[in-house]
């Protein structure tokens, strides 16, 4: 229970630097996918925050047992090639969205996995570029426990998630058709920019 | 209505000479700032007089820039270096709202200060609305003047109207991208200004070229080449972050552009002039610029029916306008254009 608390309360302290890590996935999603019912767009976040929990849960799993002998170059180049795919999934939403169209991306755009992109977004998000992670990943090295590291991540989920609630407001912009067109050019640039600074992060 | 412009230039003259006689010696910084005022005035006879509006207010314009930026350069390393500017304050807006939250909870008041000017960023918003892009900011005048050197276009470009709102996507980027790193992402990237400056990232040599590339790269496409060959402002249009946020919160001000109905004969000569891109065939089938709008004047200019104003509320206040923006672009350049002409004059007599 202290575990879980003390995840909590470092997610609750460190968020302002996890929401700026989701921040830039989730809100041009969020712009472009917005619709005018709250549950909806609710339903949006929770994807996307249980593809970040079940990626907090297998890297601290993973991260668990691999202990002290946890190869940083390995991890980074995970984190490297995570960048990237999710930059990709930025890139085709944007693009999906921007040409409906077309035959290719009106049969993408029902497709199952184009349907959970927020999962995958969080999933990626999840184990990539959040400083708290990091943080919170030093500690889970110390404690060297597979339960005592998914119990922590549980409350250090909890303590972030909170934060994102406030994206809702998005669902008051739902009515404004620009602001969906806004929403794709932004997943555009920011799919181009992070695909730019994954394939550096691989590079080096 | 007659136009009262000699009172009316005198009283601009008078508000913005005012604050020189609290300097305490009058030197030459007094005379530069009062030559500086009566230029303002010269021009605000010259505009409440005439009828044409864009060409004087662009010369005033394009001065400001290019005095912000021998200022600037000649300025010292640690001001330089400084990202600070309307631009920044937009671009890093998540950051200074974190900063002010910081600086709440750790009762360090004097770094309220960046806020306090946000503020005065906000208020000047109110009260001008988007013609702050036109009127008043210190680097516009970069683009308004190089789109300004050809008499025609060389390449005419109809716009793709999804693509009108690409620097409202880019600023929202910015301002997330710039939260995520703890960075001012805009000034370490993108802006061009840059190019003439140092930059920050004093790291890795390979980003610094980067950096440097992408500086002179915007600089030369978006500032020099772009409105050049186009005859529009494209760096204000797509790159600059305070023109996207005063394209939303510039609604806010009073002040519209209005397109006449009646006298309208829709010959689309106000689409192929703005230099903002903010009036389409769609937006002039509706008789309303786009929210890019920012009030230059070219298309009242060139109107061959005089269909298009200035209002508010309805009713014409070209006057009252032009007295408004006269005033904050005097107040603002006061604090830069007099100290670059001294520097210019004791730079050209080998002082």
């Amino acid at each position: 229970m202290l575990l879980c608390l003390e995840g909590f309360v470092l997610g609750l302290s460190t968020a302002g630097y996890c929401l700026g890590a989701c921040m830039p996935f989730l809100v041009p999603y969020l712009l472009a996918e917005a619709r005018p019912s709250a549950w909806a767009n609710l339903k949006y976040i929770l994807e996307f925050l249980f593809g970040r929990l079940l990626a907090y849960i297998i890297f601290a799993s993973v991260m668990s047992v691999l202990g002290k002998n946890f190869q940083g170059l390995v991890f980074a180049k995970v984190l490297a090639i995570a960048m990237i795919i999710s930059a990709f999934l930025m890139l085709a939403f944007a693009g999906v969205k921007n040409f409906p169209q077309l035959h290719f991306c009106a049969k993408i755009s029902k497709n199952r996995f184009f349907i959970r992109i927020p999962f995958f977004l969080g999933f990626l998000v999840g184990i990539n570029i959040c400083p708290p992670f990091m943080v919170g990943m030093i500690r889970l090295l110390e404690l060297a426990r597979v339960v005592k590291g998914l119990v922590y991540f549980l409350g250090f989920f909890l303590g972030t998630a909170l934060y994102t609630l406030p994206l809702l407001s998005v669902t008051w912009l739902a009515k404004i058709k620009r602001l969906q067109n806004i929403g794709v050019l932004a997943a555009f640039i920011t799919g181009g920019w992070f695909l730019i600074i994954g394939v550096f992060s691989l590079i080096k | 209505m007659k136009r009262p412009s000699f009172i009316l230039s005198s009283f601009v003259f008078i508000i913005l000479v005012l604050p020189a006689f609290f300097l305490k010696e009058k030197t030459a910084l007094f005379l530069a700032k009062l030559v500086w005022s009566l230029v303002i005035a010269f021009f605000a006879y010259l505009l409440f007089k005439g009828s044409k509006i864009s060409k004087l207010r662009s010369i005033l314009f394009i001065i400001i820039a290019w005095a912000f930026l021998f200022q600037f350069k000649f300025a010292s390393p640690k001001t330089q270096g400084v990202p600070f500017c309307h631009i920044a304050i937009v671009s890093t807006f998540l950051n200074f709202l974190y900063n002010q939250y910081l600086a709440l909870t750790s009762g360090r008041w004097p770094v309220w200060g960046v806020l306090s000017l946000g503020f005065l960023w906000l208020v000047i918003t109110l009260i001008l609305g988007q013609a702050w892009c036109a009127w008043v900011c210190f680097y516009g005048g970069f683009d308004d003047g190089f789109c300004r050197l050809l008499k025609r276009p060389l390449f005419k470009i109809k716009l793709p109207t999804k693509l009108r709102d690409f620097p409202l996507a880019f600023t929202i980027f910015i301002v997330i991208i710039s939260f995520t790193a703890g960075l001012p992402v805009y000034c370490l990237w993108f802006c061009p200004l840059k190019a003439t400056t140092q930059f920050l990232e004093r790291g890795d040599i390979f980003i610094r070229h980067l950096q440097l590339f992408i500086f002179i790269f915007v600089a030369l496409f978006f500032v020099l080449i772009l409105p050049i060959v186009l005859k529009k402002r494209t760096f204000c249009s797509f790159l600059c972050p305070f023109g996207a946020f005063i394209s939303v919160f510039g609604q806010l001000n009073p002040f519209r552009l209005t397109i006449d109905k009646d006298k309208c004969i829709q010959c689309k000569t106000c689409i192929e002039r703005c230099p903002m891109f903010a009036i389409n065939e769609e937006s002039l089938a509706r008789y309303q610029p786009l929210n890019y709008c920012n009030r230059c004047g070219e298309c009242i200019d060139v109107c061959p029916t005089q269909a298009i104003k200035f209002t508010l509320a309805g009713r014409e206040v070209r006057t009252v306008f032009i007295f408004c923006c006269l005033l904050i672009l005097g107040a603002l350049s006061n604090l830069f254009v007099p100290q670059a002409f001294i520097k210019l004059i004791g730079m050209l007599s080998g002082g």
